[in-house]
């Protein structure tokens, strides 16, 4: 195989691996703070590409200008659900808490269904079908911007994370929320916010990386599956580990669906969820 | 952890539900495939419940099992012209292993609740690709049983008789989780679930328990996807190896009650018919509506009431039992 498809296709899976990060860490920020794990993560982002597809044909504003609009209502939903919903269902304990996630992703997918039908959608942007060529690679600007967007953001949210004090309250939470409450954090709040800026982000990652998908009402729960594997891959809750394994599962899915077809690859990231979880079952930076 | 639901013992549930399931049987014929799915419903929750609710591990993997149990069954009978009635417990072999594997495999591992219920999530997505694009197996398009219609391969003229079968099963599931309730097995089973390191201490063969749980939920499983399949009369991988039909055995169960005795078998009597309603009112508007609603209709159930239809019960009745003692100490 030459060396120039290889790199190719090395490159497309680190490209499709930060999306896979930013999606895996704004759910390790919702895990991390309640123990939720939201099977309706992805359904959130599929809702917001809906969302692009509405303004882009009501509008005709760019998928790329509406972002930080969706950030904002998409974050609002969150902390509104968050409040709602989820906090009284998660103090009846956390599988409680996963189980209404899963009832979640059959709201949304039916939603979207209702709203835009079962049909595959594309959504044109101004990037769209345009390559950038840097001899030996071909990069789709769609995949490249949405790429840079989603490293900077899951970058932005690390250094959040680490250096500030929301960041402290969350992580201070995730490690033993009895101490945290007595420290004088609110952990109600803290926890909406979290939840709030995790949907939030889905808003915002949707409408930026709509280009490179082909929409359909389903498409969430593989997301969700993606973020999931990522997720356990880099260690349940370890936020450096979210991006890094974004990234392996991006290159592993890429590499496997040009040596082995596109069944074959689509199978890759099960099989290293399997493996990781037997081998090391508390991730590649999981604390024991 | 506090016994919340004593309702497991005595005959009253028992005559209730049997003529809530002789009820269709009066029905007109347009009613009985209604009636059929629910009573396959209530069997899968049944058997989820085993491993799910009273050994209280989250598998999300049982569509490998219902697939097994198809794909066994049908396969045998094109191939091998082995009839499905053998065909079924060769299938439920086969799920018994895949699932004995599992629990060994995670139990091996020392692997946390979670990531149980995240392995056979991966596991049964792997089964679902793997089915889709495996030519023996049908691939995507599945396949389709000869017909010939004689009770001695598993086919009937009539669909009461479908219905008769499926009520046999669920009979023998309810029966069998009766025993589990009350016997030490059982007792053993919730031990894990409520803290499987203090079972371990006081010396409960913590894997032995496991892996009886979960071979048993998954041979019944696999049995009821062998009648799925020859209800249906084809076997497919999105009817029989997608997610989506173990989300909604979870979703009917969470419903009911997990890891009651009854619960599981409320709860689908209820979604299952209201689904189809909804289906028959809505239907006819924009396609998903009516599960859309259906869709609410579960959130808002879990919303207010996370330990399910029988929890909420048994809450209101310890509510009026402690109201009742008050009002007739007041004062006239």
């Amino acid at each position: 195989m030459p060396k120039e498809i290889l790199l190719q296709a090395a490159v497309q899976g680190l490209q499709m691996g930060a999306i896979y990060a930013l999606i895996a860490l704004s759910m390790t920020l919702v895990f991390s703070v309640g123990g939720l794990l939201n099977f309706a993560h992805g359904d959130f982002m599929a809702l917001a590409m809906y969302g692009a597809m509405v303004d882009y044909e009501a509008f005709k504003i760019d998928a790329y200008a509406i972002a930080p609009i969706m950030f904002a209502l998409f974050f609002l939903l969150g902390v509104l659900l968050f409040r709602r919903v989820v906090q009284p269902v998660l103090a009846a304990g956390v599988l409680a808490g996963a189980q209404l996630t899963l009832g979640l992703v059959f709201v949304q997918e039916n939603l979207i269904l209702v709203l835009f039908g079962g049909d595959y959608v594309n959504v044109p942007t101004v990037l769209s079908n345009r390559n950038l060529v840097v001899p030996p690679l071909v990069m789709p600007w769609p995949l490249l911007v949405g790429s840079a967007f989603a490293a900077v953001l899951a970058i932005a949210l690390y250094v959040v994370l680490m250096r500030t004090d929301f960041g402290r309250q969350i992580r201070a939470i995730a490690q033993n929320r009895d101490a945290a409450a007595l420290m004088g954090i609110r952990i109600g709040r803290i926890q909406a916010i979290a939840f709030g800026v995790g949907i939030g982000l889905l808003g915002f990652t949707g409408p930026v990386i709509v280009a490179q998908f082909t929409l359909m009402p389903t498409m969430g729960l593989d997301l969700t599956l993606i973020a999931l594997i990522v997720m356990v891959t880099g260690g349940l809750g370890n936020f450096l580990g979210s991006m890094i394994g974004g990234l392996i599962i991006g290159v592993a899915e890429s590499l496997g669906s040009l040596f082995y077809g596109g069944t074959v690859g689509a199978m890759i990231p099960y099989a290293i969820l399997v493996f990781v979880l037997l081998f090391r079952p508390h991730g590649l930076l999981g604390e024991h | 952890m506090r016994e919340k639901h004593r309702s497991t013992r005595g005959a009253w549930p028992w005559l209730l539900f049997l003529v809530v399931a002789l009820m269709p049987l009066l029905m007109s014929s347009s009613g009985i495939n209604t009636a059929i799915i629910t009573m396959l419903f209530v069997y899968l929750c049944v058997a989820w419940n085993i491993v799910g609710g009273i050994a209280g591990q989250f598998c999300i993997g049982h569509s490998l099992f219902l697939a097994a149990g198809a794909y066994t069954s049908t396969l045998l009978a094109i191939h091998f012209g082995v009839t499905p009635w053998i065909g079924m417990f060769a299938g439920a072999a086969v799920a018994t292993l895949i699932g004995m594997f599992i629990a060994w495999l995670s139990f091996r591992r020392a692997l946390p609740p979670l990531s149980f219920a995240l392995v056979t999530l991966a596991l049964a997505m792997l089964g679902y690709l793997a089915i889709s694009s495996i030519d023996v197996l049908g691939a995507s398009r599945g396949l389709t049983l000869p017909v010939r219609g004689t009770p001695a391969i598993y086919q009937f003229k009539n669909d009461v008789t479908y219905y008769v079968v499926i009520l046999v099963h669920v009979i023998g599931a309810v029966g069998l989780s009766a025993w589990l309730y009350h016997t030490k097995t059982g007792l053993y089973l919730r031990a894990l679930r409520d803290n499987e390191r203090a079972a371990h201490a006081i010396g409960v063969p913590v894997l032995k328990y496991k892996m009886l749980a979960m071979g048993t939920s998954a041979a019944l499983t696999a049995l009821g996807g062998t009648f799925y399949a020859q209800y249906l009369q084809y076997v497919e991988p999105r009817t029989f190896a997608s997610i989506h039909i173990v989300i909604e055995i979870i979703l009917f169960t969470v419903v009911g009650g997990v890891g009651t005795m009854w619960g599981p078998v409320v709860g689908p009597l209820m979604l299952v018919p209201a689904g189809e309603w909804l289906r028959h009112e809505l239907g006819s508007g924009l396609p998903g509506l009516h599960l859309l609603a259906y869709g609410l209709l579960l959130v808002i159930v879990i919303r207010f009431a996370p330990d399910g239809f029988l929890g909420a019960l048994e809450r209101g009745r310890q509510a009026w039992r402690a109201r009742r003692p008050a009002a007739e100490a007041s004062p006239q």
